[in-house]
């Protein structure tokens, strides 16, 4: 396989996990902001934008936001931009794929099409339709894709971007209000925001800060927790290792994170006395991205 | 498009909660009706799909009591919600919170003291007599003298708007799954209309819920086991019992799943025997525990209120409950809470006339057309005769019935309920239709109500009965201001 079509891979896998989950957050803060009273204050949009790396001009508003991340097709981290990568990047890696992946991204990418701004109810479709063409794409690889290079490259993708997600999502805590029931909605959509919320009510049973901060970074089983995806991350890199051969360093890189996550005493190391914090999480995990690249597409841009 | 193509016209002697006039909205509807109304037909109909859409992706239906073999039905949601403003509401909820505390205080005391039977407030007959008096309950004290911790009070407004309790449901009221998937779909189907009307939350009714039920813990660890109690997927709440089970994080049991042993309960969990501290149980009071009540139930757990008498598993709501949401007793709730709490009852009832008393039992038979007559002993709509509307062979044979069995059936002068524009796919037009009220309450330590409740429709013309049961449909319900 050629490195550029590895890369094509791994990126496919990053964008189409990060038009996922940027759909769920846009449609969950979407929903609860329409029945948010007060209205969803400016330092929370602030810290979904910044959530998203948006430039500081974008207004911390509902609609603003809603453009920013579902409309505009300049923004690199938007839904139109990301379903239009899903598709190039699986355009151009479809010998390694088959003919129903092939399909359910053209689905996907069919999606752009639809007019939002002006439709009040198209985003929650639109949300809903990405959330599950994603989904197709993962089961028909899970169920069809044999487990070689193709596999674990868009594997390693999908990891590595749900880790950084999650670490971003979580940087919204700090934004919560001390009002209570605006609190615990802002907690509720939170967790729905990462599917989150169904499986924490099981695991903790009060709405509170450490304990989602425990669920989200740390819980051993919970898929999209952070600890579970850099876990994922390492043990995909090491089969790609076991079928490229080569350096190991960025396995050795990956191991290391995953190591501090599950080695963790609990979530206010992170959350409070931020050793590692969140943004040296990051930084870490972009080390990893930086040191396969650098490994497996020899530092590519394709992305 | 104009007003009067997109409503129907009022209904004489009825309070319309939306139009104070033909053509002139309440101040709080002003905002959604202009919003709804510069919608296109087109627009619409695609919105109405989306409901449809919604609730059949989400699954929520119920099924009747008569077509156990029947496919579940989806229960049909009203794409204009009913409004309450805020001031408004803050008076029912001062309302609801007074009965129910009556409520409770009067079975905390009819199963210890029973000063009011011997005050003579009510007839002892009335009280231990009842089937639902449940004599395994007296003198055990329950966490916070409660009985009834979940409570629906099916509110009314008359024909000047006021509001009226048509009944007291303290047993298992059902309904809140319906309002919370109703909120669910509003957000999605029609967030354009909702934005803005600083509408009250109600989405954290499970936390609620499961806090009040953890309150009732028995055994005092950090994480009682609370379970949800079902009769099975043939119940007609089947879907409420799972999704409340679900969205608390509880498990959802059966009766053959939990059983008595060395003087706790258990669960039969995958992991081994698991203790249990709190039922929040669906079931009636006859099939919890065939040692005490009907020896054929197969729902119930054999020795569960020898348990609970001993303080070792809370049920909610409490065994015996029902006695106090008799439809004679009714009667008596404003006495109540003038005896218990020394005040005034905040919100009205409905005049009752009771078939057990003779001058009532009288005005009763002579004024049978002008009244709605009920069994005490039956919900749901089943059992009652509305007077005006019965074939007079219908009406001499219920009538009979009654003489026959006097203390068996209360009778109520015919309510004009308030009607609300509701849309009707034949006309394509919001016609009037009858509406009701079931807020939800909680009690623990304290009450809580969670903001509006389940406005239940009676959608077929001219029909009075919102039941699900009998061909009702429903509303999302926004406190707003």
């Amino acid at each position: 396989m050629l490195a550029r079509i590895a890369e094509n891979l791994y990126w496919m896998g990053r964008y189409l996990e990060r038009a996922e989950n940027t759909a769920r957050i846009l449609e969950v803060q979407f929903e609860a902001t329409a029945q948010a009273a007060p209205e969803w204050p400016s330092t929370w949009w602030r810290k979904v934008l910044d959530a998203f790396e948006a430039p500081a001009a974008i207004q911390p508003a509902e609609k603003a936001v809603v453009s920013w991340l579902a409309e505009q097709g300049e923004n690199p981290n938007g839904l139109r931009s990301c379903l239009y990568r899903v598709h190039e990047n699986a355009r151009l890696t479809r010998f390694y794929l088959n003919l129903e992946i092939w399909e359910a991204v053209n689905r996907l990418r069919r999606l752009t099409g639809i007019p939002l701004l002006d439709e009040p109810v198209a985003l929650h479709q639109f949300c809903t339709q990405i959330c599950q063409a994603s989904h197709l794409v993962m089961g028909i690889t899970e169920v069809t894709l044999p487990r070689d290079q193709a596999f674990y490259l868009v594997r390693c993708g999908r990891y590595l971007e749900r880790a950084d997600t999650m670490l971003r999502t979580l940087g919204l805590l700090a934004a919560v209000s001390p009002e209570p029931a605006l609190r615990d909605h802002q907690f509720r959509s939170l967790l729905r925001s990462v599917s989150a919320l169904e499986a924490y009510r099981k695991r903790f049973r009060k709405l509170e800060a450490i304990g989602i901060g425990q669920f989200l970074l740390l819980d051993s089983d919970f898929p999209r927790s952070v600890r579970f995806s850099l876990s994922g991350l390492h043990r995909s890199l090491e089969a790609l290792r076991r079928l490229v051969g080569g350096s190991d360093a960025a396995l050795r890189d990956a191991g290391r994170l995953a190591a501090t996550l599950e080695y963790c005493d609990s979530a206010s190391e992170v959350l409070e006395r931020e050793q590692p914090g969140l943004e040296e999480l990051l930084a870490r995990i972009a080390a990893v991205h930086v040191r396969l690249s650098q490994q497996y597409f020899y530092l590519g841009s394709a992305g | 498009m104009e007003t009067q193509d997109w409503f129907g016209e009022l209904l004489p002697g009825t309070f319309d909660e939306v139009f104070a006039a033909p053509g002139q909205p309440r101040p709080h509807y002003r905002s959604l009706l202009s919003r709804m109304t510069s919608l296109s037909r087109e627009e619409l109909r695609a919105r109405l799909g989306l409901i449809d859409l919604a609730f059949r992706d989400q699954g929520v239906t119920f099924r009747l009591h008569s077509e156990e073999q029947s496919p579940e039905r989806p229960f049909p949601l009203d794409i204009l919600p009913r409004l309450i403003p805020a001031r408004e509401w803050e008076e029912v909820v001062s309302g609801l919170v007074q009965r129910v505390r009556a409520l409770n205080a009067f079975l905390n005391d009819i199963y210890h003291d029973q000063c009011a039977l011997r005050d003579q407030v009510v007839p002892a007959d009335l009280v231990l007599a009842h089937p639902a008096f449940c004599r395994e309950v007296a003198g055990i004290d329950l966490p916070f003298g409660v009985y009834t911790h979940v409570a629906g009070i099916d509110l009314i407004r008359d024909a000047s708007g006021t509001y009226r309790v048509l009944e007291d449901n303290l047993r298992t009221p059902s309904g809140v799954s319906y309002l919370l998937a109703n909120r669910r779909v509003m957000t999605q189907a029609v967030p354009d209309l909702l934005r803005g009307q600083k509408v009250r939350l109600v989405e954290h009714y499970p936390d609620l819920l499961l806090e009040t039920l953890r309150s009732l813990s028995p055994r005092d660890v950090v994480d009682p086991t609370v379970v949800v109690l079902t009769p099975g997927p043939y119940n007609s709440a089947y879907f409420e019992h799972m999704f409340l089970a679900q969205q608390m994080g509880v498990e959802l049991v059966e009766g053959a799943d939990l059983y008595v042993d060395g003087g706790r309960v258990w669960m039969r969990s995958l992991s081994g025997p698991a203790q249990v501290d709190v039922i929040y149980r669906r079931i009636d009071d006859a099939y919890l525990d065939p040692l005490c009540f009907r020896p054929d139930s197969m729902l119930g757990v054999t020795g569960l209120i020898s348990v609970f008498r001993e303080g070792r598993v809370a049920l909610a709501n409490a065994p015996g409950s029902g006695v106090a949401d008799d439809k004679a007793l009714y009667a008596y709730v404003p006495r109540l809470i003038r005896y218990y709490l020394q005040e005034e009852p905040i919100l009205a009832n409905v005049e009752t006339y009771l078939g057990s008393d003779p001058d009532q039992l009288e005005y009763l038979l002579a004024h049978a057309r002008e009244l709605v007559i009920k069994r005490v002993d039956q919900s749901g709509g089943y059992g009652m005769l509305i007077g005006s509307e019965a074939e007079p062979d219908a009406l001499a044979r219920y009538l009979a019935e009654v003489r026959r069995q006097p203390s068996c059936y209360v009778a109520q002068p015919r309510m004009e309920l308030s009607a609300h524009p509701t849309y009707c796919a034949d006309t394509e037009r919001f016609e009037p239709r009858r509406i009701d009220l079931r807020p939800f309450i909680l009690s623990g330590e304290q009450i809580q109500v969670l903001p509006g409740g389940l406005t239940r429709v009676a959608l077929k013309r001219g029909s009075t009965v919102v039941n699900s049961s009998q061909g009702g449909g429903s509303k999302d319900t926004w406190v707003v201001g």
